[in-house]
C-alpha cells in the first residue's frame, strides 16, 4: 500500500492538538507532529507507544560495566599482575572508576546509535521538515489506514482545524 | 490527556487526624523518657542516640529550605504545587536549635576533644583546641541555626506568598542564592563539629558532602512519603499528577546515586592512598560486625532505590514508591548509625533502646511539627496549580 500522507501547517498549539484528537477519533493514522517546543501530554494524545530506547541504554550500560571490569581484571590480575601500593591484584574498589565511566559511555553511545538506526538517519541523509516548525509553526502529518474514507477528507479535516497550508507528503 | 485541557480542581486541605497526632506526641515523650533514663544508666549510648536523632532532625528540617532554594534557583515551576511540604519542613528549625542546645550538655560524653586530660596528652588534639572546644562549639552552633532560621523563614514566606512577576522572582532567587552560599559554609563546619569530630584525629574534605547528600536523600524521601500519603487520602490528587510522582521517583534515583558517588569518592581515596591517619576511620568500620553493616548500608541506600526507581511501572506504583521512600529514610538512620556509633561503642555493634529511643523520639517530634505546619495553611496556594 502506498501511504498517501497529508501534511498540515498550523499556527497555534491548540489547533494542532484538536486536529490530532479528531484524526485519532476518526481512525486516521497520526504519522508525526512537529512543534517548536515540547508539548506536555502530546505523546499520549498521539497514541505513541513507550520508547524502548531505555532498554537499549540499560543493556548498553550493563555491557560497558562488565567489559570495563573484566578487562581491568584480566589486565591487572591475570595477564600482567603488578604490585601497586601493596594492593591485591584483583581490587574491585580500584576498578570502579573505569567501570563507571564505561557504563556511562556504552549506555550513552548505544542509545544514540540505536536512535539513529531506528529512525533511519545516517550521515549525509537529507531530511524534510515542514517550513517554520523550528520557529513559530506547528505541523501534523496524517494518513489513511483504510480506504473507506475518501482521500479528500484529509485536507478538509486539517483545514477545518485552522491549517494555514495543506499538501501531500513528498509533493514539496 | 493533555493536562492543560483539564480545569484545575480545588484540593481540600489537610487535617491531621487526632490519633496520629497523639501517637506522634506519645512516641516523642517516650523517646525523651528513655533518653533521660539512659543518661542515668548508659550515658554514652544515650547521648549517641541523641546525637543521631539530632542530626537526623536537622537534616530533615534543613532539607525544606534547601529544596525551596533549588526550586527557585533552577526555575523549577513543576514543583509549585508541592512547595507547602518543604515550607512546613523548614518550620522545625527553631526546635532543632533547642535540641542542639541540649547537645551542648552532652559534649563531655560524646567528644574526646572535650576532655582536658585527653587533650593534654595528645599533641594533635591540643593543636585543634582553638577550634574544637566547648565554648566555640556552642557559639558556632547558635550562629548556624540563627542563619538557617533567618534565611529559611524569609524563603518560606516568599514562597508562601507565591511571589510572581519579575520583582518577586528576583527576590526569591536572591534569597535562595544567599541561603545556598550560607549553607555551604555553615553546613561544612557543622558536619565537622557534630559528627566528624567524634573521631577527632580523622579528617575528610568529603565529609560535609556526605552529610549534604544524606540531607537530600532523606528530605526528598520524606517529601515523597508525605505526597503519596496525601494523595492516597484524596488530598492533592488533582494537582499532583501521576507524572509528578514519576518525577519524584526519578529524583530519588538520582539522589541515591549521588549519595553512593560521594560515599565512594571518600572511601576510594582513603583506601587507595592508605595513610594511617585517614584509614583509622574505615579500619574501625570494616572490622567485625561493623564490617557487615558497611555493604548493608550501600544496598539499602543505593542499590535498592537505584534499581527499583529505574522501572517506570514501579515509580508509578504508589505502593512501591512509598516503600522505597520509607526504605531510604531507614537507610538514612543506618548511615548515621555507622557514622556516629562506632567511636562511641567501639568494636562491638550494639543497637538497643538507648539508641533507638532518642532517635525515634526526635523523628516523631519532627513528624508532629511537620503535620501541624502542613495543617496551618491551604495545601495549594492561590496561584494556578497546574502551571507548567
Amino acid at each position: 500500500m502506498t501511504r498517501l500522507a497529508q501534511v498540515g501547517l498550523f499556527e497555534a498549539e491548540e489547533h494542532l492538538l484538536a486536529a490530532i484528537a479528531e484524526s485519532r477519533s476518526r481512525g486516521l493514522v497520526v504519522v508525526d507532529a512537529y512543534s517548536p517546543y515540547p508539548i506536555h501530554g502530546i505523546d499520549e494524545l498521539m497514541g505513541i507507544r513507550r520508547s524502548r530506547l531505555t532498554l537499549v541504554c540499560f543493556f548498553g550500560g550493563l555491557l560497558g560495566l562488565s567489559l570495563g571490569l573484566w578487562f581491568q581484571y584480566w589486565s591487572s590480575a591475570t595477564d600482567w599482575p603488578l604490585n601497586v601500593g601493596g594492593k591485591p591484584f584483583d581490587s574491585l574498589p580500584a576498578f570502579m572508576p573505569v567501570g563507571f565511566e564505561l557504563t556511562v559511555l556504552f549506555g550513552g553511545l548505544s542509545t544514540a546509535l540505536a536512535l539513529l538506526v531506528r529512525s533511519r538517519l545516517w550521515p549525509g541523509k537529507r531530511g524534510s521538515t515542514p517550513p517554520g516548525v523550528t520557529d513559530d509553526r506547528f505541523a501534523l502529518v496524517i494518513a489513511r489506514s483504510n480506504t473507506d474514507l475518501p482521500s479528500s477528507e484529509l485536507p478538509e479535516l486539517l483545514r477545518r482545524h485552522g491549517a494555514l497550508d495543506v499538501w501531500r507528503e513528498g509533493d514539496r | 490527556m493533555n493536562p492543560r485541557l483539564d480545569a484545575p480542581p480545588i484540593a481540600p486541605d489537610w487535617r491531621t487526624p487526632r490519633r496520629l497526632q497523639s501517637a506522634l506526641l506519645t512516641t516523642a515523650g517516650l523517646g525523651a523518657l528513655l533518653f533521660l533514663a539512659g543518661i542515668m544508666l548508659q550515658p554514652e549510648r544515650a547521648w549517641g542516640g541523641y546525637l543521631m536523632g539530632f542530626v537526623y532532625f536537622v537534616s530533615l528540617a534543613l532539607a525544606g529550605p534547601l529544596f525551596l532554594s533549588i526550586v527557585y534557583l533552577s526555575g523549577a515551576t513543576w514543583a509549585k504545587p508541592l512547595l507547602r511540604i518543604p515550607e512546613a519542613m523548614g518550620a522545625a528549625l527553631p526546635v532543632a536549635l533547642v535540641l542542639g542546645l541540649g547537645l551542648i550538655i552532652g559534649t563531655h560524653e560524646l567528644y574526646e576533644w572535650s576532655h582536658a586530660q585527653a587533650v593534654e596528652s595528645d599533641a594533635l588534639l591540643a593543636h585543634k583546641v582553638p577550634y574544637l572546644n566547648v565554648g566555640a562549639f556552642s557559639i558556632r552552633m547558635v550562629i548556624y541555626f540563627l542563619v538557617w532560621i533567618w534565611i529559611g523563614r524569609k524563603l518560606a514566606s516568599l514562597s508562601r506568598q507565591a511571589c510572581s512577576g519579575p520583582e518577586g522572582r528576583r527576590r526569591s532567587i536572591a534569597v535562595s542564592a544567599a541561603f545556598m552560599a550560607a549553607l555551604s559554609v555553615t553546613l561544612s563546619l557543622a558536619s565537622v563539629d557534630w559528627v566528624q569530630s567524634l573521631d577527632p584525629h580523622w579528617f575528610s574534605t568529603m565529609f560535609a558532602l556526605r552529610i549534604l547528600s544524606g540531607i537530600g536523600c532523606a528530605g526528598m524521601a520524606l517529601c515523597t512519603l508525605v505526597l503519596t500519603t496525601l494523595r492516597r487520602r484524596g488530598t492533592m490528587r488533582a494537582v499532583v499528577t501521576e507524572d509528578r510522582m514519576d518525577d519524584m521517583g526519578k529524583i530519588l534515583l538520582a539522589l541515591s546515586l549521588f549519595w553512593a558517588y560521594i560515599w565512594y569518592c571518600e572511601y576510594m581515596i582513603i583506601w587507595y592512598t592508605d595513610i594511617p591517619e585517614e584509614t583509622g576511620y574505615y579500619l574501625l568500620r570494616r572490622q567485625g560486625d561493623w564490617g557487615t553493616l558497611l555493604p548493608v548500608n550501600l544496598i539499602v541506600n543505593f542499590a535498592v532505590p537505584f534499581l527499583a526507581m529505574m522501572l517506570r511501572p514501579w515509580r508509578r506504583s504508589s505502593i512501591i514508591l512509598t516503600r522505597v521512600a520509607a526504605l531510604m529514610l531507614v537507610g538514612r538512620a543506618l548511615d548515621l548509625f555507622v557514622m556516629i556509633a562506632p567511636p562511641i561503642l567501639g568494636s562491638e555493634v550494639r543497637l538497643g533502646l538507648w539508641e533507638l529511643g532518642p532517635l525515634a523520639g526526635a523523628l516523631a517530634l519532627f513528624g508532629w511539627i511537620l503535620l501541624r505546619a502542613l495543617g496551618r495553611s491551604p495545601l495549594v496556594g492561590g496561584e494556578a496549580p497546574a502551571a507548567s
